[in-house]
């Protein structure tokens, strides 16, 4: 038996359709060509990991809105989600086969988004304290690169924010006081105030990964599990981040057109002081 | 001659056996006997039926047969002793038959037209020439019980036909011997003049004296004539043509007793399932050493390698411990927390290996979820001693015995294995990236295993039979990469089975038996990895990171567990056969540790002076143990209790047709949880139906239908493990306590097809399959992190095809064949990513045996699998992509014949072309070379039996 022989040979079974794959390229996701919501037109979304990881980043701010819609938007809801979280790290640019570090203006499909959120994490709700909110922010931007500091290997740690959340970080600050403000909904929340659990309690919904104390979240392990936090899990659409995500852009008016299509929301954490992430490539 | 003659005369044998009952006997003929030593022969009655006894006839070759009977020893194991005596050379030819509750009698195994010969080297002893018979004594003179058979429109039917008054007063015959005594049976006088030759007789032919073989022709060999032309023809051959002949046939019979392609016989035609049996012949010819290279070539079965070293067996397109069950003379073997089994032992004392895929019949207890896997002792009388060295220092040294002393049998074997193993390189690891400098990174294969296992039996007319066996096997060897994504060299990882049953059984009235075992299970499993080289620093700035003896995990489990199995089985009205009986066990975690020497910190971790201790995460809080269970209780996932009943019926209404129903109803102990914390343990019930049908409307055709329900409980590792949380232990599988048990609905439709052309003679099967599996336990990793073990809701399905085909042509020569396709379908996947594929999808083996001349065999077997690929379930498992081209691995070995009687000699060769081939590991991505496999290896070995 030949050498060029013996290959054919053992490639048989799938030159007669024996043998049959996956597709590796494609996006683990039904319809994966269905439109979601557009890219606001004139706008660029950068998915790279100083881009999702050292500053505000569109699709992980609709992901963490998304989170919070998915509790409060349910008819029976008793209790109202304050505000959502999601870790930079869950934003990937590597797709199945292709690198996508820019989104530009035009439709997002549910496959694209898929590639681009592809850790299946379960979105959990907790109750914390005002303190606890403060600490898990506080460690959240600890590890940002205070400019002129070149940002390299960005921690996936650091959490995009849902609307409902306005924070201002100065990086030129120690690690564990750069907050000088927060405001969640219409309470502002103030350093140094320390209300007993659950004294003021705070509802966020995160993702399942941060809440087990994962990415230095040790704060928050086990809170999950404990019942005086009602913890809760989001029922419907899987209750998977991405499939959350998807569903909430659907309905959402930025699936109506491409003016009002996602656009990134600076002003949900100001940065004073940090590295900006710049450009990516392409 | 017309074409239609000739197929008429082909097919004319298969219509004439069609039809027989539908019971069989699996029984493995030695290829040759020692002269003069007791031979045990011993097998299973396999199928359904009602039997009053089994016997064995027996014979010298051309002479007339005597009877043996054969006891039952346990479940459908029967057993008799062929005395030395009637061990002659130059061959011994036999068949085993049985008879009906209504007196029928029918053939099992062999027919006395075609017995089993089994070859007796040596110089055959010169038979007392015969006092020539006058031509009328055929009809009229007393004659042997010799087999009258009919043909019916069912087929054929054979009875023993009454014997008539000898001529003499001659014993009276009696019931059927215990134990290897001849049938006494009327004789002829014989001669009272002996003949020249007499004073050289044997020691067989002074055995009988005067009641020696008659000088008349056996029947069924000789046509029905008489006198000297046809005495003539019937004298015994020159001993060494004679010789010659009987060895070849002998083994040509040693062929027909199973292979890799199961034979096509009597007992195994009429039953429902389709189980391949690996006889303690055929795995000598097939060129493996251990129980899981034995696997890896039954159609359907992958055997792969993890990073571990652990072997596990993928079965019809999927892999998981906790599917399989594993069964070591009828005892579990699979360990309580994690399934794993201690099951790769040498084959060489094994008598055979019964694989079935699919749930078993509704007597086995839960477990055999995907296949069971059955490993039985050889417990032959006599002594076989055996060792073999090779490649990579490897050193194998196995012994087996039984003897019986009246109502007592000893019995016992023991394994000692030793070897360095192969070092393969591994190209990369998880730790490349922060020591890409490191070097010698090689696999680590040494192994060291003791297996010893020993037992006596006692039987006796007031207390029925008593069977008393234990085993302790331990094991030591190193982790053949590493605990999950770096090469640890240093990792130790030991392994204790202590294993005992006490078993008993009685008959029961007529065709019923009763039987009873208690046992007892202790397994202790103490894993000491390497997480990291020695040397390691996290962080070069920080001395404490710094691990001289490497980072460091032990996991120590010990579990205990006993029981006692009831099982009755009664011969019912109408052709039926119930069996009902109850499994009642305990399983327990009698130890449990998880001890570290690091502290995980945000960034690698720091080093824990001391001795290991307890393991801490990354928040300082200490790892879980699944004994730790709710406010200081023991963990509801640390004991288990189960409870099952069973009836299980088989009804025959016709020869041809047999249908089997059953059904099990199990109660598992498994633990509650309230949102994912344990809250306690209840009972969980679970059903699973058994039917098949198997119709055989011809000997040489069967048709097989079978369906079956199985559940599969989650494992307290499944449930329970905690990982410590670290950052290089990401990706691991945890526990999870909402894991839920798993049900399989099993279908098989296949057929079965003999057709002998001449002295070749082939065999054909082939069957279908779909399994449908609801919410089963599946490690799918979708977030890279600490991953649990995960229901999949959605169920996964899976079908297939599988093919059998053997070719046996002449005397020690066959080719064979086997292949199987198979699609799995995760159902909870996304439409694109619902293929698993990390098995092979379409596997062939094959070979073929030569003889090389008089002494010497050569066997060739051939290895393909197919390409694998990553699954694609998650994101996770489709950008951890890997591809395993397709491999095709060839073993060749030279085998002698026995040498003087006593001695084989075994050169083998694996992988003789030096393939490179590899398995998945665990991240694919930090590990992209896989898990290396064995190189060329060879190995000799020298096999003695006393």
């Amino acid at each position: 038996m030949t050498p060029r022989i013996l290959p054919l040979l053992l490639s048989l079974p799938s030159l007669v359709g024996c043998i049959a794959f996956n597709d590796d390229c494609q996006a683990l996701v039904d319809n994966p060509n269905e439109r979601v919501a557009f890219i606001a037109k004139g706008t660029e979304i950068y998915l790279d990991r100083p881009n999702a990881r050292h500053g505000n980043n569109a699709i992980a701010q609709s992901a963490a809105d998304a989170f919070v819609w998915v509790f409060n938007s349910q008819p029976d809801a008793t209790t109202k989600v304050d505000f959502g979280l999601i870790n930079g790290g869950a934003v990937r640019d590597q797709g199945a086969c292709v690198l996508r570090t820019i989104l530009r203006e035009g439709p997002l499909t549910r496959g694209v988004l898929g590639e681009i959120l592809p850790f299946e994490n379960v979105v959990r709700v907790v109750d914390l304290s005002e303190q606890e909110v403060f600490d898990t922010l506080e460690l959240s931007v600890s590890r940002l690169f205070a400019a002129p500091t070149p940002i390299t290997s960005p921690a996936g740690g650091f959490l995009q924010v849902s609307r409902e959340v306005s924070m201002e970080v100065d990086c030129s600050r120690m690690a564990g006081s750069r907050i000088t403000s927060l405001r969640i909904g219409s309470q502002t929340i103030t350093r140094g105030m320390f209300r007993p659990f659950p004294a003021t309690k705070l509802r966020v919904a995160i993702p399942g990964f941060i809440l087990a104390g994962n990415d230095g979240y040790t704060l928050l392990a086990g809170k999950g599990d404990d019942p005086s936090r009602n913890p809760g899990q989001a029922q419907r659409f899987s209750g998977i981040d991405s499939r959350v995500t998807m569903a909430y852009l659907l309905q959402s008016d930025f699936n109506k057109t491409v003016e009002n299509g996602i656009r990134v929301d600076p002003m949900r954490i100001r940065f004073l002081n940090c590295t900006t992430p710049s450009r990516p490539a392409q | 001659m017309p074409r239609s003659l000739r197929a008429l005369l082909i097919l004319a044998p298969c219509l004439a056996l069609a039809g027989e009952p539908k019971v069989g006997f699996l029984h493995s003929p030695p290829v040759e006997l020692r002269a003069n030593t007791p031979f045990a022969v011993e097998g299973s009655l396999t199928g359904e039926g009602s039997l009053s006894t089994v016997s064995l006839k027996l014979r010298a070759p051309g002479k007339a047969y005597e009877s043996i009977a054969l006891e039952l020893q346990y479940g459908d194991l029967y057993r008799g002793t062929i005395p030395a005596e009637r061990v002659v050379p130059p061959a011994i030819e036999y068949y085993v038959e049985g008879t009906t509750r209504l007196g029928d009698v029918i053939a099992l195994f062999g027919t006395a037209f075609k017995p089993i010969r089994v070859a007796v080297p040596g110089v055959a002893p010169v038979e007392a020439k015969p006092e020539p018979a006058p031509p009328e004594e055929p009809e009229e003179k007393p004659a042997p019980p010799k087999l009258k058979c009919k043909k019916t429109k069912k087929g054929k039917k054979c009875e023993e036909e009454p014997a008539p008054e000898p001529v003499e007063a001659k014993p009276e015959p009696k019931p059927e011997p215990v134990e290897a005594k001849p049938e006494p049976r009327p004789e002829p006088k014989p001669d009272k003049k002996p003949p020249a030759e007499e004073p050289r007789r044997t020691e067989l032919a002074k055995a009988d004296g005067p009641k020696s073989e008659p000088p008349r022709p056996d029947p069924p060999r000789t046509e029905p004539k008489a006198g000297k032309t046809a005495e003539k023809a019937d004298k015994p051959e020159p001993p060494r043509k004679r010789s010659e002949l009987e060895e070849e046939l002998a083994m040509y019979a040693a062929e027909e007793t199973g292979a890799v392609v199961q034979r096509v016989d009597d007992s195994s035609a009429r039953s429902p399932l389709m189980p391949t049996v690996l006889t303690a012949a055929h795995l000598k010819q097939l060129g493996v050493r251990y129980v899981f290279e034995a696997l890896g070539l039954v159609p359907g079965l992958t055997v792969t390698r993890d990073v571990q070293g652990s072997f596990r067996l993928g079965v019809r397109g999927l892999r998981s411990d906790p599917d399989v069950l594993f069964l070591l003379n009828g005892q579990r073997l699979n360990a309580f927390y994690d399934a794993k089994a201690l099951a790769n032992l040498p084959i060489d004392n094994f008598e055979r290996i019964e694989i079935y895929r699919g749930p078993a019949t509704a007597d086995v207890g839960l477990g055999n979820f995907t296949a069971l896997v059955n490993l039985v002792s050889n417990r032959q009388q006599g002594l076989r001693a055996s060792v073999s060295g090779g490649s990579f220092m490897a050193f194998d040294g196995h012994l087996s015995a039984a003897k019986t002393f009246g109502g007592f049998t000893i019995f016992g074997d023991a394994d000692v294995v030793s070897q360095q193993g192969a070092r393969r390189t591994i190209i990369r690891d998880g730790l490349d990236t922060t020591t890409p400098a490191t070097s010698d990174k090689v696999t680590n294969d040494n192994r060291f295993l003791v297996n010893v296992g020993v037992g006596a039996a006692y039987e006796g007319e007031a207390v029925g039979k008593l069977t008393l066996q234990g085993r302790v096997m331990s094991e030591r060897r190193g982790a053949y990469i590493g605990r999950f994504d770096v090469v640890g060299n240093d990792s130790q990882l030991d392994w204790l089975v202590v294993q005992a049953q006490l078993g008993w059984e009685r008959r029961i009235g007529d065709g019923g038996k009763l039987s009873a075992r208690l046992w007892f299970d202790q397994q202790n499993t103490d894993r000491r990895w390497h997480l990291t080289p020695d040397g390691y620093q996290f962080r070069a700035t920080a001395p404490e990171s710094l691990f001289p003896d490497g980072v460091q995990e032990q996991q120590r489990v010990g579990m205990r567990g006993f029981g006692v199995d009831v099982r009755g089985e009664l011969a019912l009205p109408a052709k039926n056969r119930l069996a009902v009986g109850l499994n009642l066990g305990v399983d327990s975690l009698s130890d449990y540790a998880l001890m570290s020497n690091y502290q995980p910190g945000s960034s690698g971790a720091t080093l824990r002076e001391g001795a290991l201790s307890r393991g801490v995460n990354q928040d300082g809080s200490q790892v879980g143990f699944p004994t730790d269970g709710p406010a200081g209780n023991r963990g509801p996932a640390a004991d288990r209790l189960g409870f099952g009943l069973y009836a299980f019926d088989t009804w025959t209404p016709f020869e041809a047709l047999s249908i089997q129903a059953g059904l099990r109803l199990d109660f598992t102990q498994l633990p509650t949880n309230d949102n994912g914390v344990f809250t306690g343990a209840t009972l969980v019930p679970s059903i699973g139906p058994r039917v098949g049908l198997a119709l055989a409307p011809l000997k040489s055709l069967v048709f097989r239908g079978n369906y079956g329900r199985s559940f599969r409980a989650p494992t307290p590792q499944e449930l329970a493990e905690s990982a410590i949380n670290s950052d290089f232990n990401q990706g691991r599988f945890v526990g999870n306590s909402r894991l839920e048990g798993a049900y399989v609905d099993a279908v098989e439709l296949g057929g079965e097809w003999v057709q002998s052309i001449g002295d070749a003679r082939l065999r054909l099967k082939g069957q279908g399959f779909y399994n449908r599996f609801n919410n089963p336990i599946a490690m799918v990793d979708s977030t890279g992190n600490l991953a649990p073990w995960v229901n999949r809701p959605q169920g996964v399905q899976s079908f297939g095809l599988e093919g059998e085909g053997r070719l046996e042509l002449v005397s020690r020569s066959a080719v064979w064949l086997n292949s199987s396709w198979f699609r799995v379908e995760d159902l909870g996947a996304a439409q694109n990513g619902r293929l698993i594929t990390d098995q092979p999808q379409v596997r062939l083996n094959a070979g073929f045996s030569l003889p090389l001349g008089p002494f010497l065999n050569l066997d060739v077997i051939l290895r393909h699998a197919s390409e694998r690929r990553s699954n694609a379930r998650t994101a996770l498992e489709q950008r951890r992509r890997f591809v395993l081209p397709p491999t095709l691995l060839v073993g060749a070995q030279l085998r002698t014949e026995p040498l003087f009687d006593r001695f084989e000699l075994v050169l083998m060769g694996q992988n003789v072309f030096n393939l490179e081939w590899a398995d998945d590991a665990a991240r694919p991505d930090r590990m992209p070379g896989g898990v290396p496999r064995e190189p060329f290896q060879i190995f000799g070995s020298l096999r003695v039996s006393l």
